[in-house]
């Protein structure tokens, strides 16, 4: 049989996606090293195509520009401690960013596809864009049409008479689909989201705290090292959480403690950005070839409990950064636990959603 | 997956999977999905609203000398298999590719991998001889193994089955072109070492 390719293409780190069109099916085929795998939708048996917009899409594009901001501001400004590994390492960074950034604007709208038969659902991860969407639906239906007709006089009267009853219906219950926790329509099967990210970022803002209590009387080079690796770690959990949480199921004090903790991330990491120049300042040491060694071993020499800025300012980033973490692990366990519950509750939810569509 | 009276069955939202409220379905559209306000758009075909055809269980037998299925004895013959003339009931005829066949050739095209439409699954020796190729080139000195293994690879698999999508043998050219060189260059270094003046013969 000869197939031929259609638009849109999805590749993972060592898997990609295609969608392929044959005579009497379409081939969706998942490449990976050495390997591939098929799965048929024949045109007789597909009963629909839906495709929505994916909520990340925006913020996705939004934060590749501002991380290309971020990391192409220090090249512009040329900050005294910047040493030439500082500027490649940025000029990659930000090289990198705006490159993520121009395909997400070239490639538009990302969305997810999902292909309906009689016996289940399935996704599409080659349309992955919302005109790869555009392109292959009118192939796809030209083809449907081929094999299953269109729709009678009868059907359409029927689908008609349904969508006008469940309309009555749902304006008779005073429209509940828009009111939170009360619906017609079950709740989630299960979150597509696991919430791993939030997790991370909640731990990792707990171990952080624990490094600035112990660095507040006890502090030395590896410590401070370990300090801005766990800071990078959160940093980058933070906005990868902060991505995958738009639109998404995560309780909404998990999402505000997300933003509440990078912004203390921030903060505190400028606050000691600044606070290290000064200490190169005032050691008169800004003509060191290499100011990023400098800056870290002088932070890593100082005792905050005898700093009284320094000190006062880690204590409250600790106690912060420590409320936050705490309060996002606690706020994701009831997430895990109320979903478990549903999820226990499920088995009547078929039963209930053909009565409610009756 | 339809209701009984022909009523759709319900459509899940691909973004966060709620059911898609019957009143919004159309045949063709973009709306927002209630739960989560994705715009949702949406392409429905007659199948949603047929469901499936009654199960065809096979007519019993009425006449002695009528023909009987292979499989059960006591009902008609309605079809043949293509591939082994078996003769099928109605409930045992697969149709498949356009022909009509009986469960024990559909099994044995499957295990054989002789019916294409039944393959989920295919190790592409193309891909995997061009990685064996190319890989181990970061780490240098393991392409003392790979490339004669890559090489092996490409010849030993050169004809069999590779992708149902169309694909060139371009993979196993290259490996088998990167693998000779890396041989090659294997060859020189290890003959250059053993002869030159004072290290080894020669």
């Amino acid at each position: 049989m000869t197939y031929i390719r259609l638009p849109g293409k999805k590749r993972g780190f060592i898997r990609y996606w295609t969608l392929w069109l044959g005579t009497d099916h379409l081939l969706a085929v998942e490449s990976s090293m050495g390997q591939e795998r098929y799965k048929r939708f024949y045109f007789k048996d597909i009963q629909a195509l839906i495709a929505a917009r994916a909520r990340h899409s925006k913020t996705r594009s939004i934060v590749s520009a501002a991380l290309f901001i971020l990391f192409a501001l220090p090249l512009i400004l040329r900050p005294l401690s910047f040493s030439t590994l500082a500027i490649v390492l940025s000029t990659l960074a930000a090289a990198i960013a705006l490159i993520f950034f121009l395909i997400d604007l070239i490639k538009g709208l990302s969305c997810v596809c999902l292909i309906q038969t009689p016996v289940a659902v399935h996704a599409l991860p080659s349309l992955n864009r919302m005109k790869y969407i555009e392109k292959v639906l009118p192939v796809v239906r030209s083809k449907v049409e081929a094999f299953q007709g269109t729709f009678s006089w009868e059907e359409l009267k029927r689908l008609s008479a349904a969508a006008a009853a469940a309309a009555e219906e749902r304006a008779d219950r005073g429209d509940l689909f828009l009111k939170a926790g009360e619906s017609l329509v079950p709740p989630f099967k299960k979150p597509l989201y696991g919430g791993g990210l939030h997790w991370a970022l909640f731990s990792l803002l707990l171990l952080e705290a624990a490094l600035t209590l112990i660095r507040y009387d006890y502090n030395n080079l590896a410590l401070t090292i370990l300090s801005m690796i766990v800071v990078f770690g959160i940093f980058f959990a933070g906005i990868a959480a902060l991505i995958r949480q738009k639109g998404r199921n995560v309780p909404l004090l998990a999402k505000f403690l997300s933003w509440t903790a990078l912004a203390l991330v921030i903060a505190d990491s400028l606050v000691a950005y600044f606070y290290s120049i000064f200490l190169i300042v005032l050691s008169r040491q800004q003509d060191k070839v290499d100011a990023q060694r400098a800056m870290i071993s002088l932070l890593a020499k100082v005792r905050r409990s005898g700093d009284w800025f320094l000190g006062k300012a880690d204590l409250f980033y600790a106690c912060a950064i420590l409320i936050c973490g705490a309060a996002g692990l606690l706020a994701m366990n009831l997430r895990r636990r109320r979903n478990g519950r549903a999820a226990a509750a499920a088995p009547g939810s078929g039963a209930f959603r053909q009565e409610g569509e009756r | 997956m339809t209701l009984p009276g022909g009523v759709p069955s319900p459509l899940s939202c691909p973004q966060c999977g709620a059911s898609l409220p019957s009143a919004d379905i159309r045949l063709s559209g973009t709306f927002s999905c209630p739960e989560c306000s994705a715009d949702v758009r949406l392409e429905i075909f007659p199948a949603l609203v047929r469901g499936d055809g009654p199960v065809r269980a096979g007519d019993a037998l009425e006449a002695e000398n009528e023909a009987s299925c292979y499989y059960h004895p006591e009902k008609r013959a309605a079809v043949v298999c293509e591939a082994c003339g078996r003769f099928l009931c109605t409930l045992c005829a697969i149709e498949l590719g356009g022909k009509t066949l009986c469960p024990t050739c559909v099994e044995l095209g499957r295990s054989r991998e002789q019916l294409s439409e039944l393959v989920t699954y295919r190790t592409l020796y193309d891909g995997v001889a061009l990685m064996l190729a190319v890989l181990p080139i970061f780490f240098f000195i393991a392409t003392i193994f790979t490339a004669p293994m890559a090489l092996y690879v490409s010849i030993r698999y050169w004809k069999s089955p590779s992708s149902l999508v169309p694909r060139t043998r371009l993979r196993f050219v290259l490996a088998i072109l990167i693998s000779i060189l890396q041989i090659a260059g294997w060859m020189l270094l290890l003959g250059s070492y053993m002869f030159t003046p004072g290290r080894g013969v020669g």
